[in-house]
C-alpha cells in the first residue's frame, strides 16, 4: 500500500472531529495504562483511616472510599486491568467468532447448522452461570473473569457476522466472483469480509464497553476482581453502597468507564466510515 | 447456626398511608395528617425467600424468624438470650444431665384446635429425634431415647448420655411444637404450609420469593403478648439498596441487616429509626495450626499483635462492633472477661514473627465474597503487612467456600487463614466453642478448621458436657476460656453489632443477640 | 417455509440434549456440595449424610442424569433442593414475571432506538445524530444497577411518584423497563444508524432517489427495510438477553423472575433447577433465534431458507 492510497483510506477518518476525539481519548487511556502506576501518588491499597470516605482535597485529588483509599490513585492503577477486560472481550470473541460466522453463512447447509447450533448453546448459557462457573473452578481474580467474558463474547460475533454474510453472499459481485471461479477463501476474504466489517466494527466497540460494564455486574454479584484489585468495574460495584451518602466513591471509576466507552465508540465510528467501502463511494 | 443469612424486615405501606405517588401534589399535606388511619399491617421484607417453614427442617435465621410468629417451643430466648419458659412454666434437670422435665402451661390450643398437652409434645419431638424422618435439626435432639408423659402436662426427657447443655437445645428455635395433626402430615407439606403452631400468628399464605403472610391468632394463650397487628407480609429483596430506599421511602418499616453507612446516614433522617444491639456473633480469623508457620504460637501471637482492631471496628464497621475480650461473645451463656481488647504492637508482632521462623512466604486468607468481608479482608491484608506479614485476601462464594473449608480432612485441606464468624444459635458456650475449637471438631466432622488440637481444651469441653449443675459448668467455662485466650488458635477480631432500620413509628419488634428477628411485639405508635 | 420451521424445531432436539447434558458435566465440576449447603452452618456430618440422601444425591451421578431426563420426558422436572417445591412450580411462577418485563422492555428499546437511529443516519452530523449517538454512548456506559439505584432515588424515595420495588401494578413496571430497554435501546439505535447509512449508500437507493422518490418515502420504504437485517440479529439479541439477563435488575427491584432464581439456584447448587431453567433458556433461545431467521426472509425476499 503507497502512501497516497494509505492517505485516501485514512481521509474520511480525519475528516470526522468526533473520531479523532475517540482516537485521542484511546491513546491517552493506553498512555495512562501504561504510566498509570508511575504517575499514582498513592500505593492504590493503602489505607488512610483518618481519611476514609472524603472528599477530593488536596491531599486527594478525587477523594477516597470506604477503606480510605486514594480513589485517584487506584483509577491509575487500575487502567490496564479495565483495558484488558475490555480487550478480552473483543479479540476472543472475533477472533473465533468471525470465521465461524463467516464459514457459517456463506456455505449454509450442515455446518451451517451445526455452527449456530453450538452458538445456541452458548449463547443459552446465561453468562451469569459461566462466569460463577468459570471463577468457581478456576479460582476468584481478573483473569478468570475475563476468560468468562471471552467466551461469552464468540456466539455474538459469530451470529452478527453470519447474518451480514448471508446477506452480502446474494450481492452480484459475490455472485460475479463466484461465477469466475474464485475460491471460496478467496471470496470470503476478499469480497465478504470488508462488506461486513462494518457491523464488526461497531459490534466490536460496543463489546469493549460491555466487557468492562460485565465485570462490573460480576462485582455486583461478589464475582468480581479480587481484593484490593482497583479494576474500575469492581470500583463502581463497590462504590454503589455509597451512592446517596458519598457520591464521589462510584462518580469518579463511573466517569472513567464512561471516558473509555465514548473513546471506543467514537473511534469505532471513524473505523467504520474509513472501512466501508460502500461508505467510502458516498462521501 | 451462623448469622450469614441477613434478615431483614420492613412493611409496606399498602395504600394505606401514602399510596404511593396517587394523590396529587396539593392533597398531599392530608397524607401526613395525624388522622390518617392506622396502619395494621406490618409487611415485612427479608434480604432472601424464606427456605423452609418446618422447624425441625430449618437451619437458617431467615426463616427462623418467620417461624417464630406461628410456632413456639417448650422454652425460648429473651432479647438478652437468657432462656424463659414459654410453652412451659418451670423446668428442672436431673444432676447427672441425663433427665429433663418440663411442667406445660395449661389451657393453650393449637391454631387447628387441637389440645397443646403432654402427648402432643412428646409426639412433635419423637418426630425431630427420628433419624429416620432426616429432619435437618435431628442431630440436635437424637440424643433423646425415650419420653415419658406421667401426666398430661408434664413431661421428662430421658437422654442417651449427660448432655449439660441440653436446656438451650430445647430453646434453640427449631425445639418448636408442632400440632398432632401437623406431625402426621409429610414433610413437603409441614415446608410450606405450617398451619400446626401455638404462636400469636396464624399462618396465611406463600407465593415463593414473592410474599409470605401471617396473621394475627384472636386465640393467642398470652393476652399480654398478643399481636398487636392484624398481619405481618414478608416481602424478599436482595440488593440492600433496595431496602434501605424503601425504608427511606416508607415502603418498608423494617430492614436488616443495615450497612453502617447506611446507618451513619439514616441517623440524620427523622422518618427513620436505626436501632443498635449487641450481637453474640464471634468474628476471628483461624490459623490452621497443623501448618507452618502457624504451629508455632509466637505467630499466632504475632498475628494477634498486628491487628489495629479499633481502626476496623471504627473505621470499616463505622463504629458497630464491640471489642472481643474471649473466645464467647458478651451476651453467651458462662462469658468470662479475659482482659481487654488486643492492642496492636507493631515492634513486639515483627520480633515474634522473627523468633516464630516466619519465612515471608505469601500466606491466603479465605473468606465469603460479602462486600464487609472484602473490605475487613482488605485492611488486615495492609495491617499484617506492616508487620512484615504476607497475605494475600481471596474472596470465595458461599458454596465454593464451604466445600472447599468444611469437607476436606487435615491432610486435604488447603486452608491456611479463614476469615470468618460464629454464633451460637443454643446461646449457649458449649455450642460456641465446641464445633469450633473442640479436637473431634475438625472437618469434615465439624468446622475446626484451624484444626486446633488441645488436649487440655477438648478434656475441658468434655467435662463442660457432663453436667446440667449451672455453678460447675461456669467455673469449667471460665477455665476453657482462659486457655484458648491464651493459646490464641485464632486472631480475635470483634463482636459486630446486630443493626436495623424502621419507620420512625415502629415499635415493638427487635434483633436477638443470634440475629434471629422476633417480630411477634410489632406495633406503630 | 413450514418445512424449514419443521427442520429447525427438529433440530432443537439435540440442541437441548446437548444443552442437558453440558449443564449437567458444568453445574458438577463446580466445587460446591448441595447436601452441605442445604443442611445448613452448624449441621453435623450425621445431619449431612441424612439430607445427601434425602436428595438422592448419594447416587452416581450417571444414574442421577438418566432419572433426571427419563422423568423429564414425563413432565416431572423433580423438586428444588433448596425449597422442595416442584421445579416446574417454581420457574412456573416467575417465568411471567420476567417475560412481560422483557417484552415492555424491548419495546422500550425498539421504540427508542430505532427512532434514535434512524433519525441519527438521515440526519448525519447534525446535532439530532449528535444528541441521539450520544443518549446512545451514555445508554451502553451505564451499569444497570447503577441507572437503576438512581431511577429508585429520584423516582420513589425523593418524589413519592414510584413504587420502590414489586410487581403489582403498571406503576411498578416503569423503573425496571426503563433500566433495561436504555441499554438495550442504545445497542439498536447505533445498530440502525450504521446499517441505514450503508445502506443509503447503496445502488438502488440512489436510483430510487433518482427516479424522484420522495425523501421519507426512500428512508422509509428502501433503506429503513434494507438496514433491518442487523439490526433484526442484535435486538433478537438483546430480547435473549433481556430474558436471560435480568438478574441485576431484578434483584434491585425484588422482581420475582428467573433471572434472580438462576443466581439463587447456582449459589445453592440446587441441581434440579438449575438443569430445569437451563432448558427453559435455550428453548427460548432457540425459538428466539427461529423467528429472527424467519424474519431474515420476510423482510429481504433475496434470502432463502436454504
Amino acid at each position: 500500500m503507497n502512501n497516497q492510497h494509505l492517505r485516501k483510506l485514512l481521509r474520511p477518518f480525519f475528516k470526522r472531529t468526533s473520531a479523532v476525539i475517540g482516537l485521542a481519548i484511546v491513546l491517552f487511556l493506553v498512555i495512562v495504562a501504561l504510566l498509570g502506576p508511575e504517575l499514582a501518588g498513592n500505593d492504590p491499597a493503602k489505607q488512610f483511616y483518618d481519611h476514609m470516605l472524603e472528599g477530593p482535597s488536596r491531599l486527594f485529588p478525587l477523594g477516597t472510599d470506604q477503606l480510605g483509599r486514594d480513589i485517584l490513585s487506584r483509577l491509575l492503577n487500575g487502567a490496564h486491568l479495565s483495558l484488558a477486560v475490555a480487550a478480552a472481550g473483543v479479540v476472543a470473541g472475533a477472533v473465533l467468532g468471525i470465521p465461524l460466522g463467516l464459514t457459517a453463512g456463506y456455505f449454509g447447509g450442515w455446518w451451517d447448522a451445526f455452527v449456530m447450533r453450538v452458538m445456541d448453546v452458548l449463547l443459552a448459557f446465561p453468562g451469569i452461570l459461566l462466569a460463577i462457573g468459570i471463577i468457581a473452578i478456576l479460582g476468584p481474580g481478573l483473569t478468570n473473569v475475563m476468560i468468562a467474558i471471552a467466551v461469552f463474547g464468540v456466539p455474538q460475533f459469530a451470529r452478527l457476522v453470519r447474518g451480514s454474510t448471508l446477506q452480502v453472499k446474494s450481492l452480484d459481485f459475490v455472485q460475479a466472483a463466484h461465477a469466475q471461479g474464485a475460491g471460496a477463501v478467496r471470496i470470503l476474504a476478499k469480497h465478504v469480509l470488508p462488506n461486513v466489517l462494518a457491523p464488526i466494527v461497531v459490534m466490536a466497540t460496543l463489546r469493549t464497553a460491555q466487557a468492562i460494564l460485565i465485570a462490573s455486574s460480576l462485582s455486583f454479584l461478589g464475582l468480581g476482581a479480587t481484593p484490593p484489585s482497583p479494576e474500575w468495574g469492581s470500583m463502581l460495584a463497590d462504590g454503589r453502597a455509597y451512592i446517596e451518602t458519598f457520591p464521589h466513591v462510584a462518580a469518579f471509576p463511573g466517569i472513567a468507564i464512561f471516558l473509555t466507552v465514548l473513546g471506543f465508540n467514537l473511534l469505532g465510528d471513524g473505523l467504520n466510515d474509513m472501512l466501508d467501502p460502500r461508505l467510502r463511494r458516498n462521501l | 447456626m451462623k448469622l450469614t443469612t441477613r434478615v431483614a424486615a420492613g412493611a409496606l405501606a399498602i395504600g394505606l398511608l401514602t399510596g404511593c405517588g396517587s394523590p396529587a401534589p396539593s392533597n398531599a399535606p392530608q397524607t401526613s395528617q395525624p388522622s390518617a388511619p392506622k396502619k395494621t399491617t406490618a409487611a415485612v421484607a427479608t434480604a432472601g425467600d424464606v427456605v423452609s417453614l418446618d422447624p425441625h427442617d430449618t437451619n437458617d435465621n431467615l426463616s427462623y424468624g418467620v417461624e417464630n410468629t406461628i410456632y413456639e417451643g417448650l422454652v425460648g430466648f429473651d432479647k438478652e438470650m437468657k432462656v424463659i419458659g414459654v410453652l412451659a412454666e418451670k423446668w428442672e434437670a436431673s444432676d447427672d444431665a441425663k433427665t429433663f422435665t418440663f411442667h406445660l402451661r395449661k389451657g393453650v390450643k393449637f391454631h387447628t384446635g387441637e389440645d397443646m398437652n403432654a402427648a402432643a409434645v412428646k409426639k412433635s419431638f419423637l418426630r425431630v429425634a427420628d433419624p429416620a424422618n432426616k429432619l435437618k435439626r435431628n442431630s440436635l435432639f437424637n440424643t433423646i431415647t425415650s419420653i415419658d408423659t406421667p401426666d398430661d402436662y408434664t413431661v421428662v426427657f430421658h437422654l442417651k448420655e449427660a448432655f449439660g447443655a441440653m436446656l438451650y437445645n430445647f430453646a434453640h428455635p427449631a425445639g418448636k411444637v408442632i400440632a398432632p395433626s401437623g406431625v402426621d402430615k409429610g414433610k413437603d407439606e409441614m415446608a410450606k404450609n405450617p398451619k400446626y403452631g401455638t404462636g400469636p400468628f396464624m399462618f396465611k399464605e406463600w407465593t415463593a420469593n414473592d410474599h409470605l403472610t401471617v396473621v394475627k391468632n384472636p386465640n393467642y394463650w398470652n393476652k399480654d403478648a398478643a399481636a398487636k397487628v392484624e398481619s405481618i407480609n414478608f416481602k424478599p429483596i436482595a440488593e440492600s439498596g433496595t431496602r434501605v430506599n424503601g425504608l427511606k421511602a416508607g415502603d418498608l418499616d423494617f430492614v436488616l441487616p443495615l450497612p453502617g453507612v447506611d446507618a451513619q446516614a439514616l441517623q440524620k433522617d427523622a422518618k427513620v429509626k436505626v436501632n443498635v444491639a449487641p450481637s453474640i456473633y464471634s468474628f476471628y480469623m483461624a490459623m490452621n495450626v497443623t501448618k507452618k508457620p502457624f504451629d508455632n504460637i509466637k505467630v499466632r501471637e504475632a498475628l494477634n499483635l498486628a491487628i489495629d482492631r479499633e481502626a476496623l471496628r471504627k473505621g470499616v464497621l463505622r463504629g458497630f462492633a464491640d471489642p472481643m475480650t474471649s473466645v464467647l461473645a458478651p451476651n453467651t451463656g458462662f462469658y468470662v472477661k479475659q482482659g481487654d481488647e488486643i492492642k496492636r504492637d507493631v515492634a513486639k508482632a515483627k520480633q515474634l514473627l522473627q523468633e516464630g521462623g516466619y519465612t515471608g512466604t505469601e500466606v491466603e486468607i479465605w473468606h465469603s465474597n460479602a462486600t464487609e468481608r472484602k473490605d475487613i479482608a482488605a485492611a488486615i491484608v495492609q495491617q499484617l503487612a506492616e508487620v512484615g506479614f504476607k497475605a494475600k485476601s481471596v474472596p470465595m462464594d458461599n458454596a465454593t467456600l464451604s466445600s472447599n473449608l468444611w469437607t476436606q480432612d487435615k491432610d486435604n485441606n488447603k486452608v491456611q487463614l479463614y476469615l470468618g464468624g460464629w454464633s451460637t444459635s443454643t446461646g449457649d458456650a458449649d455450642w460456641a466453642i465446641r464445633p469450633l475449637l473442640y479436637g473431634q471438631s475438625a472437618p469434615p466432622n465439624g468446622y475446626n478448621v484451624g484444626f486446633y488440637n488441645n488436649p487440655k481444651v477438648n478434656q475441658l469441653i468434655e467435662d463442660g458436657l457432663k453436667t446440667a449443675d449451672a455453678t460447675k459448668r461456669a467455673s469449667i467455662y471460665a477455665d476453657l476460656q482462659k486457655e484458648i485466650w491464651q493459646d490464641k488458635p485464632w486472631v480475635f477480631l470483634y463482636i459486630p453489632n446486630n443493626v436495623w432500620g424502621t419507620g420512625a413509628n415502629v415499635e415493638g419488634a427487635f434483633v436477638q443477640g443470634d440475629g434471629i428477628v422476633n417480630y411477634n411485639g410489632i406495633y406503630f405508635k | 417455509m413450514l418445512r424449514f420451521i419443521g427442520k429447525r424445531l427438529v433440530q432443537l432436539i439435540p440442541t437441548l440434549l446437548g444443552v442437558s447434558l453440558v449443564i449437567f458435566l458444568f453445574v458438577r465440576m463446580i466445587p460446591g456440595d448441595p447436601a452441605r449447603l442445604i443442611a445448613g452452618m452448624g449441621a453435623t456430618a450425621q445431619d449431612i449424610a441424612l439430607v445427601r440422601e434425602d436428595l438422592g444425591l448419594d447416587r452416581p451421578a450417571v444414574q442421577q442424569y438418566f432419572s433426571y431426563m427419563g422423568k423429564a420426558f414425563t413432565g416431572d422436572f423433580g423438586k428444588s433442593m433448596r425449597t422442595r417445591l416442584p421445579v416446574t412450580q417454581e420457574i412456573g411462577t416467575r417465568f411471567m414475571p420476567t417475560v412481560k418485563l422483557a417484552v415492555v422492555s424491548m419495546i422500550v428499546a425498539i421504540a427508542l432506538g430505532l427512532l434514535a437511529g434512524v433519525v441519527a443516519a438521515i440526519k448525519r452530523n447534525s446535532w439530532l445524530d449528535y444528541l441521539s449517538m450520544t443518549g446512545a454512548l451514555i445508554g451502553v456506559s451505564m451499569p444497570s444497577f447503577w441507572l437503576a439505584l438512581m431511577l429508585m432515588y429520584l423516582f420513589a424515595v425523593k418524589w413519592h411518584l414510584l413504587p420502590t420495588f414489586g410487581s403489582d401494578s403498571w406503576k411498578s413496571y416503569v423503573m425496571p423497563a426503563v433500566t433495561l430497554g436504555v441499554g438495550a435501546a442504545a445497542s439498536i439505535a447505533r445498530f440502525t444508524r450504521a446499517a441505514m447509512l450503508e445502506v443509503l449508500g447503496q445502488d438502488f437507493v440512489r436510483t430510487a432517489r433518482a427516479k424522484g422518490l420522495q425523501e421519507s418515502r426512500v428512508n422509509l420504504r428502501h433503506a429503513l427495510r434494507n438496514a433491518l437485517i442487523p439490526v433484526l440479529t442484535i435486538t433478537g439479541l438483546q430480547f435473549g438477553f433481556l430474558l436471560g439477563g435480568t438478574v441485576v435488575v431484578e434483584s434491585v427491584f425484588a422482581w420475582n423472575g428467573i433471572g434472580r432464581l438462576l443466581v439463587d439456584a447456582v449459589e445453592a447448587r440446587d441441581y434440579p433447577v438449575i438443569q430445569t431453567l437451563m432448558l427453559v433458556f435455550s428453548l427460548q433461545f432457540v425459538l428466539i433465534n427461529l423467528v429472527v431467521d424467519l424474519l431474515y426472509g420476510l423482510i429481504d425476499p433475496r434470502i432463502s431458507y436454504e
